[in-house]
This record gives structure tokens, C-alpha cells and sequence, in this order.
């Protein structure tokens, strides 16, 4: 009864402190201070264009520029960043950027579009041991000019309509062409770009410093004098966080680490929450027996509830969402009234699981047993895999389950060592042609894992991409994927909620789904 | 004496190998490596050819001999290379933790020795007395209750009581010794404790197999004050044994901070052992491994040589 009282205080705490989160967005922006914030994880690299974790961006993110950039106040809208402008020719094959022309580096040379060409070469065609783990995204780009000092001009080798928000990847950091000609490899040593923070101090497994730019191009930016970047186990962050060490992390925390940090900060701290892009799903070793009957494949998904698994996983979890390949709110998601057309995402879990089991004798395979391989320990993929197995159970499905670390898994998923395995996507933008090229045939995206080829993915993937009308191109993006759920070679079951929580001092600060980008920095501000 | 340093220096260098051995080929059998959790981990779009081009890059295509040869050659060279996850010298990786983790495992050895020698001399001094129960039950829950779950209780009561945490940035002790204290003091309380109740017992049995000597009958009977036989004979004699756990724990703490360093989010060596594990930095791994096992053998050879000083018996040849 005490427990439930203070759950409801709680909550009503938490919507008001909400509110006024949202209510001090408004207010004049102050200038100084410091944001501390924790990140789980250390960087792999300091090349953007070789990272692709958020533990890469949370740290790179403010101390460069890229061409474009996400808009986080009109998301998932693309504007720009260095460009001030740009056109696009009629056929969509030659894109033309307009610089600003105040732009300069940390160490004070100033910006032209040469560096913006040289940067976008080395992501599309790397010198020797430089690593580019973009480059597949570009493929469809032919060249890269610099005709004066303030354009660039790209031509594409084919027409692609998700190139202008591809040109906003946060990984495509803008290098100096000077320092990349006396040194390709540069970036994984030095931190140098146009951003809005200069790099103080690196201290390995420990925190990372960045102070403000004076010389950055957007007049009055940033606001905070700098930040640091505190590295925390997943344990040490939440206790950082309910301890007040840290004034904010930009991941995510589980509904239980909120109501821990809530009761601990009270009205010190709020939480901000939006559709987050990691998707939780199960991949399908259709080359292996009897995963390659889609009649099989059609039962395992048919048996998931996923409208009435959902309420109690988002207790418990991450994953709050029922969704499909695209994010439900996204511009190119189906329609919910089509999604639950959809093989596993109908509200009848009666029928369907009536329907799974006449699957499963039908194929040959009505006791089926599998090892479900999954990838531990990290939440949400533990309550993820045990809701599975539930469901599966109550088709006369037997299922193991294998938890392996991510080395392990990452391995088993790309060698197709598996049968059924825990699949996740976390990615970094909405468009659908970035989206959706996971799950081409496994013989033209090396990013699906199941073995599962059709010529048709690929011809409905490629009018998606040709379709420059917005109201066409969501038709031809739903067509797709329909055709590619129907198929049940990967099957999506439920998406996380990305639940920030900041301190009340901290301002400014849209929370948009993507995780793996770090967001806009510079306007953060602190409430004295 | 120098003959013996001399010979258990050689001696170090088949142990040290034998672990190098072992390590390498151990490492390889396990699944998964650093290029799959690098660039595939989180799922990106990442190439075949990329990750091949990687993998060339860090030498993982080369035959394991050479892999070892050229590894085992760096050594010799004091230059055990790079990591493969960030592309550091792994001397740089390593000296940035040392300090924290060898700050620990003295604070911790200094903690359990002031404890466990006067609680061990105690309970054997009033051996089946209620002290002695007492302290018996102090070092049974000491070596019952796991260093995580204690070190998660401490978390919680600093911060239930206090509404405070340690820091969690290092600082070291010469430039804010007390940042430096209060974000240390925790962990090697922790480790301390548990380390106490290993000595303590340790330091109990020998006092009272000690006080069971002849020599000691005869001081009684030369009409010795009983501090003066415990401190003067007993003590001397009991702590011959004590110092091998005491040097045995200091050599497991140097490498075997991992839990506790994971719980007080201490940038220390053995939290880095656990991410080059997880980030399968085979390099990594394997010259923190051979760290500690030459942290365990020069300790055993400290170990020996402080036998010789405290004991006047025992000499080496």
C-alpha cells in the first residue's frame, strides 16, 4: 500500500517535473557552467568515420561539424550544418552546397569546401588502412568536387531520395584536407574539427573534457563553457546519476533505474522520453532445417502477443513499442490498421496461436525444440528472450536458451552459426532506404544474417529509393515493407523507449529517438 | 643469497612463458574477435572487405606462431604493442590504471593488516573464550560475503544515509589527497575486510602452534612479563606464515580488483581486464595477464627474501 502511494507521488512528481522541464525550454538562455555527463562505454576510435557506437558520438559529437545534420527540433527533418544552402538538380544526380563561409578549425585555419571534399573521400574511398565504416551507404555517390571555396558539388551514380539525411550522418565528420594530405590517418589520433567544444584532456577509461570554441561559426554558441564526458559501467551510471554526480546521460534508462534516480533526486532531476530506434527481433537461420518452411517461420511469429506483452515489458524494460521495421511514429511507418494485417501483429492471439499450431503439424515439426541464441547481459535482451520463449511454450514450442556475450554473438550472427538468434538494429536515422537495406537478400546486404534471398525485396527496395513525392514514397516504403514482414525471415517484435533523464539545471535539449548520435550540444544550457 | 635471487630470477622466465603460452592459445579458442564487436557490434553496415582490411591491419590474418613469435619478441623489447580496441600503446593503457589499482591493494593490505594481526593474536590468546567466538564469526562473514554484494551495501548506505558518493573521476594522492581518500577509502575497506578475515585466521592458527613451543615455556619460566614473551617471541615467530597470505592476497588484489572495481567504477586494471575481455582485445588481455602473473611470482620472491630477514634460521643459498 506505502509502495503504491509512493509510486503515484511519484508519478505525479515526475509528470509535473516534466512540464516544467518542457516549461523552462522557453526561458532565456544563460551562458557558463559545466555539463557533466556519463557514458557507458569508452570510444573505440576518435575517426567518426570508422565508429558507428554511441560511446563514439557521445564523445566525438561536439567537437565537430558535418555537412548536414538532423534537425532535433523538427525531427526527422534534415537541415544544414556547415552548408548554408544546397540545390538539387532536376534528375536528383548532382547535389550543390553553398558553405558558410566563417567557418573555422580549432586551430584557427579556416574551413573551405576543400576540406568537405577531402572528408567525403576518405569516407567513400579510403586510403590504405584508413577504416570507412560508411562507405556501403555511399555507394550510390560517383564524385565529390570543390569548384571554389565555398562548394562542393556531389554527383550520384544513381538517384537516391534518403541521400540528403545520408549527407547528415553524424559519422561523417568534416577533417582538415591540409592535415588529412600530411597524414590520412590523423583523425584516430588527433580531435580537430569545426565544433563547438575543443578537446582538453583524454583520459583513457576515466572522463573526457571539452571546452568551448571561441572561433565557432554560429554566433552566441555553445552556451556551456564545456563538458565532460564521464566514463561509467551501467551500474556506476545509475548510482552516478541518483547521486548526483552526473547532471545527465544521453542512452537511456530502464522505468526501474527512474524510479531509483527519482526517489533519490526528487525534484533535482527530470526524465524526457521518445520512440527510441533500437528494435528487438528474431532472425531466422533460413538455410537451416526446418527454418527454411516459412510455414514454420509464419507459427513462431504467429504465437508472440505482442499488443499484450507489451505493458508489462515496458515495467520491466526498455522495450516499450510494438513495432515493426520502421518506427511507429516515423514519416514512412505503416499505418497501424495495416501493421495488424500483419503475420504476429494481430490482436486475435487466440486465433493465431490456434493458427501456429496447424502451422507447426502442417510442416512436420509440432514439438518443435530450438536454442534460441541471445545476447547478454545487457537489459532489455534477457526479458526480451523469457517473453519469447513464454510465448513460444504455449504453442508446444520447447526452446533453450544460449546467452552469449557480444563478441559471441556478433560472431554466431555474421557466420550464420545459429538457428534462431536475438537480432537488434539500432539505427542512427529514419530514412527508409537506410532503414530498410538490412533486410535485403542475404546475398546483397551482408547485414542480414538469416541466408534469405527474393529478387522482389530488391526491386521494391530500389522504388522506394527512386520515389522522390513524399506521399508516393511512403506507399512504395509500406509496400515494402509489408512484402518483407510477410516473409518472417527477420521478425520484429517490440522497440525500446529512449528515457532520458537531466538534471532540472539542464536545458535545452530535444530528445529525439536516435540514440547514436549525441544531438545538438552547443545549445545546451544551464539553469543558474 | 645473491645466487638464490639469481636463480629464482631465471626461474621466472619458463613461468612467465608457460603463462604466455597458455593465455595466447587460450584467447584464440574463445569465440568471437575485436573486429566483430568494433564494427559489427552495434549492428552497422559495415563490409566484408572492411572488416578483412581490419583484421589484416591487426595482424589476426597471420598464423598463430607468428602472432605469438612477434608478441613474445615485443616483450623482450619492453614494447607489448598495441590495443586492439583503441589503438593504443597498451603501456599507455595499463600506466593510465596502475597507479589507481596499486593504491588500492596497499590501502587494502594496510587495512587487513591492521586489523587481522591484533584480532588473530587475540583470539588465539583467548582461544574458546566469548572474544574469540566473536572474532571467529568476524572473519567467517569476512570470507562468506562476496566483495560485490558488500561493496553494492556500501554504495547504497553512502548514499541512503549521506545522500553522497565517492567520486568517480581519480585523483591522485599528491595532487588532492583528500578526493584522492574519499573516493578510495570505500573500495580498499571493501577488500580490505575480506582480506583481514583470511590473514586473521591465518594469523590465529600460528599464534597458537606458537605459544605451544618450548621457547616460549621457557621464557615463562625465566619470568617474562607476558606482553614482553607475545610481542618479543611469540609474534616474531607467528608472522612467518601471515606474511605468505599477506604477499599471496596483495598479488591477488594487483589483478583481482575486477569486481570491486566494476561496483566503485574505479578506472583500474581490473576493470580494464574485464572490457579487453569483452572487447575480445586479444593484446590486451594478454600482457595484463602477464603483468599479473609477474606480479604474483616477484611478489613470492619478496615473499621468500622478507622470510630470511625475520627469521635468522633461514638462509638461502
Amino acid at each position: 500500500m506505502t509502495k503504491s502511494i509512493w509510486a503515484s507521488a511519484g508519478a505525479l512528481a515526475l509528470a509535473f517535473l516534466t512540464t516544467q522541464g518542457a516549461m523552462a525550454q522557453d526561458a532565456k538562455p544563460v551562458r557558463g557552467g559545466i555539463l557533466n555527463y556519463g557514458v557507458a562505454g569508452g570510444p573505440h576510435t576518435l575517426d567518426c568515420h570508422a565508429g558507428n557506437s554511441f560511446a563514439v558520438t557521445h564523445h566525438l559529437g561536439p567537437h565537430y561539424s558535418t555537412l548536414m545534420k538532423t534537425d532535433n527540433r523538427n525531427y526527422p527533418n534534415t537541415i544544414g550544418d556547415l552548408a548554408k544552402s544546397w540545390t538539387i538538380s532536376p534528375d536528383h544526380l548532382t547535389y550543390t552546397f553553398k558553405l558558410h563561409d566563417n567557418v573555422k578549425f580549432h586551430d584557427g585555419t579556416a574551413l573551405t569546401s576543400e576540406d568537405v571534399r577531402a572528408s567525403f573521400q576518405r569516407i567513400i574511398d579510403p586510403p590504405a588502412g584508413v577504416v570507412s565504416a560508411w562507405r556501403s551507404m555511399y555507394a550510390d555517390l560517383k564524385s565529390v568536387e570543390a569548384p571554389d571555396k565555398d562548394t562542393v558539388v556531389f554527383k550520384m551514380s544513381a538517384p537516391n531520395s534518403g541521400m540528403l539525411s545520408i549527407f547528415g550522418s553524424p559519422w561523417a565528420c568534416i577533417y582538415s584536407a591540409a592535415k588529412l594530405k600530411e597524414d590520412p590517418k590523423y583523425p584516430e589520433k588527433t580531435v580537430m574539427g569545426t565544433g563547438p567544444f575543443q578537446l582538453v584532456e583524454h583520459v583513457s577509461g576515466s572522463h573526457w573534457t571539452g571546452k568551448r570554441f571561441d572561433g565557432y561559426f554560429r554566433p552566441g554558441l555553445p552556451y556551456l563553457d564545456g563538458f565532460k564526458a564521464i566514463a561509467l559501467s551501467s551500474t556506476a551510471l545509475i548510482n552516478a546519476l541518483a547521486g548526483g554526480q552526473i547532471d545527465a546521460e544521453f542512452r537511456g534508462v530502464t522505468p526501474a533505474d527512474q524510479q531509483r534516480i527519482q526517489a533519490s533526486r526528487g525534484a533535482n532531476i527530470r526524465f524526457e522520453q521518445a520512440e527510441g530506434m533500437g528494435l528487438f527481433m528474431v532472425s531466422f537461420n533460413t538455410k537451416v532445417k526446418p527454418y527454411d518452411d516459412i510455414r514454420v517461420r509464419r507459427a513462431l511469429t504467429l504465437a508472440v502477443d505482442r499488443w499484450g506483452g507489451i505493458e508489462p515489458m515496458s515495467r520491466i524494460s526498455t522495450l516499450k513499442y510494438v513495432s515493426s521495421f520502421q518506427r511507429p511514429g516515423a514519416p514512412d511507418a505503416l499505418p497501424k490498421a495495416q501493421l495488424e494485417k500483419l503475420p504476429g501483429f494481430g490482436r486475435d492471439i487466440k486465433a493465431a496461436r490456434a493458427e501456429a499450431r496447424r502451422l507447426l503439424a502442417e510442416a512436420g515439426v509440432p514439438n518443435l525444440k530450438f536454442t534460441l541464441i541471445n545476447r547478454g547481459p545487457d537489459m532489455p535482451y534477457a526479458p526480451f528472450a523469457l517473453y519469447l520463449i513464454d510465448q513460444w511454450r504455449q504453442i508446444g514450442v520447447t526452446v533453450d536458451q544460449q546467452v552469449v556475450d557480444t563478441a559471441n554473438w556478433a560472431q554466431r550472427r555474421t557466420s550464420g552459426n545459429f538457428s534462431v538468434i536475438v537480432d537488434v538494429t539500432g539505427d542512427w536515422g529514419e530514412d527508409p532506404s537506410f532503414v530498410m537495406a538490412r533486410f535485403l537478400s542475404s546475398d546483397t546486404s551482408f547485414n542480414n544474417p538469416t541466408g534469405f534471398s527474393d529478387p522482389k525485396i530488391e526491386q521494391l527496395f530500389q522504388a522506394q529509393k527512386l520515389e522522390f513525392d513524399p506521399a508516393k514514397r511512403t506507399q512504395a516504403v509500406n509496400v515494402l515493407e509489408n512484402y518483407i514482414v510477410e516473409q518472417i525471415f527477420t521478425m520484429p517484435v517490440f522497440r525500446t523507449v529512449r528515457l532520458l533523464p537531466f538534471a532540472t539545471k539542464v536545458q535545452n535539449y530535444p530528445v529525439v529517438p536516435v540514440h547514436n548520435w549525441l544531438g545538438d550540444v552547443s545549445e545546451i544550457w544551464l539553469k543558474p | 643469497m645473491l645466487t638464490y635471487v639469481a636463480k629464482r630470477l631465471l626461474m621466472t622466465i619458463p613461468t612467465l612463458l608457460g603463462a604466455a603460452v597458455l593465455i595466447f592459445f587460450m584467447l584464440r579458442v574463445v569465440p568471437g574477435d575485436v573486429i566483430e564487436v568494433k564494427l559489427r557490434g552495434d549492428g552497422a553496415s559495415v563490409t566484408q572487405d572492411v572488416i578483412d582490411a581490419e583484421r589484416r591491419r591487426l595482424g589476426l590474418d597471420k598464423p598463430l606462431p607468428e602472432q605469438f613469435t612477434s608478441w613474445i619478441a615485443g616483450l623482450t623489447r619492453l614494447d607489448p604493442g598495441l590495443s586492439m580496441w583503441t589503438g593504443k600503446p597498451v603501456v599507455d593503457e595499463m600506466s593510465v590504471r596502475l597507479p589507481l589499482s596499486i593504491q588500492v591493494a596497499v590501502m587494502g593490505a594496510l587495512i587487513a593488516t591492521l586489523i587481522a594481526v591484533p584480532m588473530g593474536t587475540l583470539s588465539a590468546l583467548y582461544r574458546d573464550s566469548p572474544i574469540d567466538y566473536l572474532l571467529r564469526i568476524f572473519s567467517l562473514v569476512g570470507l562468506a560475503v562476496p566483495a560485490f554484494w558488500f561493496g553494492m551495501v556500501m554504495i547504497l548506505l553512502l548514499l541512503w544515509l549521506f545522500n553522497w558518493l565517492p567520486p568517480v573521476i581519480y585523483t591522485p594522492f599528491h595532487v588532492d589527497p583528500i578526493a584522492n581518500l574519499s573516493q578510495l577509502i570505500w573500495p580498499a575497506l571493501v577488500v580490505g575486510i575480506r582480506y583481514a578475515a583470511v590473514v586473521a585466521r591465518m594469523v590465529r592458527s600460528s599464534v597458537i602452534e606458537v605459544m605451544k613451543e618450548d621457547y616460549i615455556r621457557t621464557a615463562r619460566a625465566k619470568g617474562l612479563a607476558e606482553k614482553v614473551i607475545i610481542i618479543r617471541h611469540a609474534m616474531k615467530n607467528a608472522m612467518l606464515p601471515a606474511i605468505t597470505v599477506i604477499g599471496l592476497e596483495f598479488a591477488f588484489l594487483m589483478g583481482g580488483l575486477v569486481v570491486t572495481e566494476q561496483v566503485f567504477n574505479l578506472n583500474g586494471i581490473g576493470q580494464l581486464f574485464v572490457q579487453a575481455v569483452a572487447h575480445r582485445d586479444f593484446v590486451l588481455v594478454q600482457n595484463i595477464v602477464m603483468f599479473i602473473a609477474a606480479v604474483f611470482v616477484f611478489t613470492n620472491l619478496a615473499v621468500d627474501l622478507l622470510y630470511a630477514a625475520i627469521d635468522p634460521r633461514i638462509r638461502y643459498r
